[in-house]
């Protein structure tokens, strides 16, 4: 077995290894989380990750490692999409609904950083579990008209475990008790909350005003020195940007893996195509474009799906060439497409709320995630306390509102939108459709010449229901708080790409072969060693950041794999 | 005092407050340099140079507070159109330190210890990079399958050739009116100059603009940081960041000489000058809002 670190450009851990027990397609939370569950049961497991890594001494484990390459560079991060997506190489098509046509719009959709680490890198790190009722809204809720809402095969004291094993290994801070609605645990958080950000302190204050319960947002940044990390020290460009200090845990899972001696990681590796068996039910061998765009593969007894749903359905389309897709027997491969409909509030406040400050969401509550079966708390989400931290990006909004010469001047230095805003955000619960999905563009192709991923997305009257419930209260918390102006932006309107980026469904779970792709533990019902590892297999969105519930589910999954 | 000791690039700042001082186009010696030391490449002519410079002092112009003349706009738009005449490519600066700000020191605050500036150099690009920024400045046609989905994505001229349209455009404007170039036009005129340009162009530029007025100064403009200063935005701030740990207390505390927690009695946050607020106002009644106060 050779010694870390790796020697090899381009491929991290393990480079001796060259029969796997395992492969997994993407390097994110759901991936790394995979592969530390594997290589601890004893497995090799080769990783495919699509984009580059950032992190130097990922795989070696001197003191100190990994030096992550990222910086507050919002030119590098934010405007030259340095670990996104590519959008004129890599497009992604839109269209609301199957009657407008091949498609509406063609370029940036919902796209996911591709960079090792996956969007657990460019993630602002809140962790807040789903709560016991949202394993099971099928029932609480029964039927609603037109959407699929339907109980998870386990339920929360399942999961609770692994939520735990999730929390200690990526280094959660947060309060137990101090969220009210907050789902019970097992122990406390493993580290004290952080700093609370300006922004919050003047939030808090206002929603303690009207009888609700703020509390410190959990956040996998370190709130002091944990496992050999530095503690975060709030440097402002958070959401959005690689940690430049390692204070984020977004590859405590992967690290941990790699220095395992059982994993290998090889980057800027994309999947094309899962190769099976005249069967069709056994995948038996993974073919991607390796860094120079050649074509290569690699076989392992297991493969896992973790590239975030609307790739990792991709991929189950494109394996399947003039067929229903790898793994489509119930027709539902692609389907219940779920964003997190976010309800935006919006206050303009007289003072500078120093955005560019902190860990860009410090509080939030959860007392709009609200109740099943209740009118008067429709099911919406949770709710995060921002701001604006990045000053390109407020500049140009002006710009792009037409203002220009000694008009744009008053607004770059005002900065309405930049250092007098807060924005309260609600990650309301996406009800499932059917017939939001995703499946191949019949005509757009990316540079490689291959089919790319076409979303057909239209929101359920379930969640503009909670929007008008809840709007008006966002607005109020922002008078409570000393705000100016307060108003909900956008204003809805049918027809645009959804803005949320918490990407689930696709490869809904359940134990009926029938109705579900993945089974209770996310096998492929149709492919015997095909597993879903990211957030294809929720059958509901919840209105809780998804990501601790990726990794947890994604340790059960292996686990029960192995 | 937490900004880095005088540098190179501090001398550069030939820019006052309030004050507009004619510059040559290509100082020499500004900008980022690639490894070897070498300066970074251009792409304008020296007319071109002044044209766009003319026309971006419209969209931003000096006063109080830097405009985009002074921040030196043009030079980070220069070096873009030529990233590709640098190796590697001058695309994305590398980290994790600019040198801006220094280590903390033990009790957190700033330490006399800076780092090196690892901005100045750049990342090599990977194969999805390199295709899509060789399209975004050389055009669709200049990558193999970069206009794959033609007719229906359109082809893209790419940015130099678009500049350099416009540029000529603009001056062929100017002279038609009388004037040796845009930079004699007034300033007030100026600004309509720009409908004689191409859809793209009309798009990019005030954004390209305000990114150089607004990015990292190794990028070429916002020179000496000073756009951040003038408009009371903090840069990038590690490694010493905002709060430090503390382990008397085993918590995070502010950094006294700019707060996380509270407001910066320092930066307290310009009030909305009238028409702002007016607008404000607008987007409020126009979204359903509500105006509090």
């Amino acid at each position: 077995m050779s010694s870390n670190p790796s020697r090899v450009p381009g491929i991290l851990g393990n480079t001796s290894l060259a029969r796997f027990d395992a492969v997994i397609v993407g390097s994110g939370a759901g991936g790394g989380a995979t592969a530390l569950a594997l290589a601890d049961a004893g497995l090799n497991v080769c990783i495919l990750e699509a984009g580059p890594n950032y992190f130097l001494g990922l795989d070696d484990p001197a003191p100190g490692n990994p030096k992550p390459l990222f910086a507050n560079d919002e030119l590098a991060l934010t405007s030259r999409k340095l670990i996104h997506q590519q959008t004129r190489v890599e497009p992604r098509t839109f269209r609301p609904s199957e009657t407008d046509g091949e498609r509406t719009v063609i370029g940036e959709v919902n796209t996911l950083p591709k960079t090792v680490g996956g969007a657990w890198v460019h993630a602002d790190m809140k962790v807040p579990r789903f709560a016991p009722f949202d394993f099971h809204l099928g029932t609480d809720l029964g039927a609603v008209p037109g959407a699929d809402f339907a109980d998870w095969p386990l339920d929360y004291s399942e999961l609770e475990p692994f939520y735990a094993e999730a929390e200690r290994i990526g280094g959660a801070q947060g309060l137990a008790g101090a969220d009210p609605f907050a789902a019970w645990r097992s122990g406390p958080y493993p580290m004290a909350p952080g700093a609370p950000m300006f922004v919050s302190e003047v939030l808090s204050r206002g929603a303690r005003a009207l009888g609700l319960n703020p509390f410190p947002y959990p956040g996998l940044q370190n709130s002091r020195p944990y496992e050999g990390q530095p503690p975060c020290n709030d440097c402002g460009l958070c959401s959005g940007y690689g940690c430049p200090i390692n204070a984020k845990g977004s590859v405590n899972h992967l690290r941990r893996a790699l220095l395992s001696g059982r994993v290998q990681l090889r980057s800027e590796c994309t999947v094309v195509r899962l190769v099976t068996d005249a069967s069709g039910r056994t995948v038996t061998r993974v073919e991607y474009l390796d860094p120079e765009g050649n074509l290569d593969g690699v076989s392992g007894d297991r493969v896992f799906l973790a590239a975030s749903p609307i790739e990792s359905a991709r991929l189950c389309f494109l394996s399947d060439p003039g067929g229903p897709g790898l793994g489509n027997s119930s027709g539902l491969l692609g389907r219940h497409l779920m964003f997190h409909h976010q309800t935006i509030g919006v206050g303009i406040y007289p003072m500078n709320l120093h955005g560019e400050r902190g860990k860009s969401v410090s509080h939030g509550f959860s007392d709009f995630r609200g109740v099943p079966g209740d009118p008067n708390r429709p099911l919406g989400g949770i709710v995060e306390f921002g701001t604006n931290s990045e000053k390109i990006t407020d500049a140009i909004q002006y710009a792009d509102l037409g203002f220009r010469g000694e008009a744009l001047k008053r607004f770059l230095r005002s900065s309405p939108l930049g250092g007098h805003i807060a924005v309260l955000i609600m990650q309301g619960e996406d009800a499932p459709q059917a017939i939001n999905r995703i499946d191949l563009d019949p005509a757009v192709r990316d540079i490689n010449g291959l089919p790319v991923p076409r979303i057909t997305y239209q929101p359920h009257a379930f969640e503009l229901a909670a929007r008008e419930f809840y709007g008006p209260k966002l607005i109020a918390l922002h008078g409570a708080s000393g705000a100016q102006f307060g108003f909900v932006s956008p204003v809805y309107e049918g027809g645009k790409t959804p803005t949320g980026r918490h990407i689930m469904g696709t490869s809904r779970m359940g134990t009926d072969p029938g109705r579900s792709v993945v089974d209770a533990h996310c096998r492929f019902h149709d492919v015997g060693n095909l597993f879903a590892a990211d957030g294809a297999p929720f059958p509901t969105s919840s209105g809780y950041n998804p990501t601790l519930t990726i990794q947890a589910l994604a340790i059960r999954t292996a686990r029960a794999a192995v | 005092m937490l900004d880095a000791p005088l540098r190179r690039r501090t001398l550069l700042r030939i820019v006052s407050a309030g004050g507009v001082i004619a510059l040559a186009p290509w100082p020499s010696g500004c900008g980022n340099a690639d490894p070897s030391g070498k300066p970074l490449a251009r792409f304008l002519t020296p007319d071109e140079y002044r044209t766009l410079e003319a026309l971006a002092e419209a969209i931003v112009p000096e006063g109080e507070q830097i405009g985009a003349r002074g921040a030196r706009s043009l030079d980070f738009i220069d070096f873009l159109l030529a990233a590709f005449d640098n190796d590697p490519p001058a695309i994305y600066a590398r980290g994790p330190f600019s040198g801006r700000k220094p280590f903390p020191a033990a009790d957190g605050g700033p330490s006399p210890d800076f780092p090196e500036n690892d901005f100045e150099t750049y990342r090599p690009l990977t194969r999805m990079q390199e295709h899509s920024m060789r399209i975004d400045l050389y055009g669709s046609e200049s990558v193999s399958g970069g206009n794959i989905n033609a007719p229906l994505v359109p082809a893209w001229p790419g940015l130099r050739a678009i500049y350099r349209a416009a540029a000529a455009t603009l001056a062929a404007g100017a002279e038609a009116q009388g004037y040796a170039d845009l930079a004699a036009v007034p300033l007030a005129e100026r600004l309509g100059a720009i409908e004689a340009t191409s859809p793209e162009f009309r798009s990019v530029f005030p954004v390209n603009v305000l990114q150089g007025m607004f990015a990292a100064p190794e990028y070429g403009g916002n020179a000496d940081a000073v756009a951040w200063r003038d408009y009371q935005w903090g840069g990038d701030s590690q490694p010493l960041g905002y709060t430090f740990y503390d382990p008397a207390t085993d918590t995070l505390r502010d950094n006294p000489e700019q707060p996380n927690q509270t407001l910066d009695p320092r930066w307290p946050g310009r009030p909305l000058e009238p028409e702002v607020e007016a607008f404000i106002n607008t987007i409020t009644i126009v979204q359903g809002g509500q105006r509090f106060f």
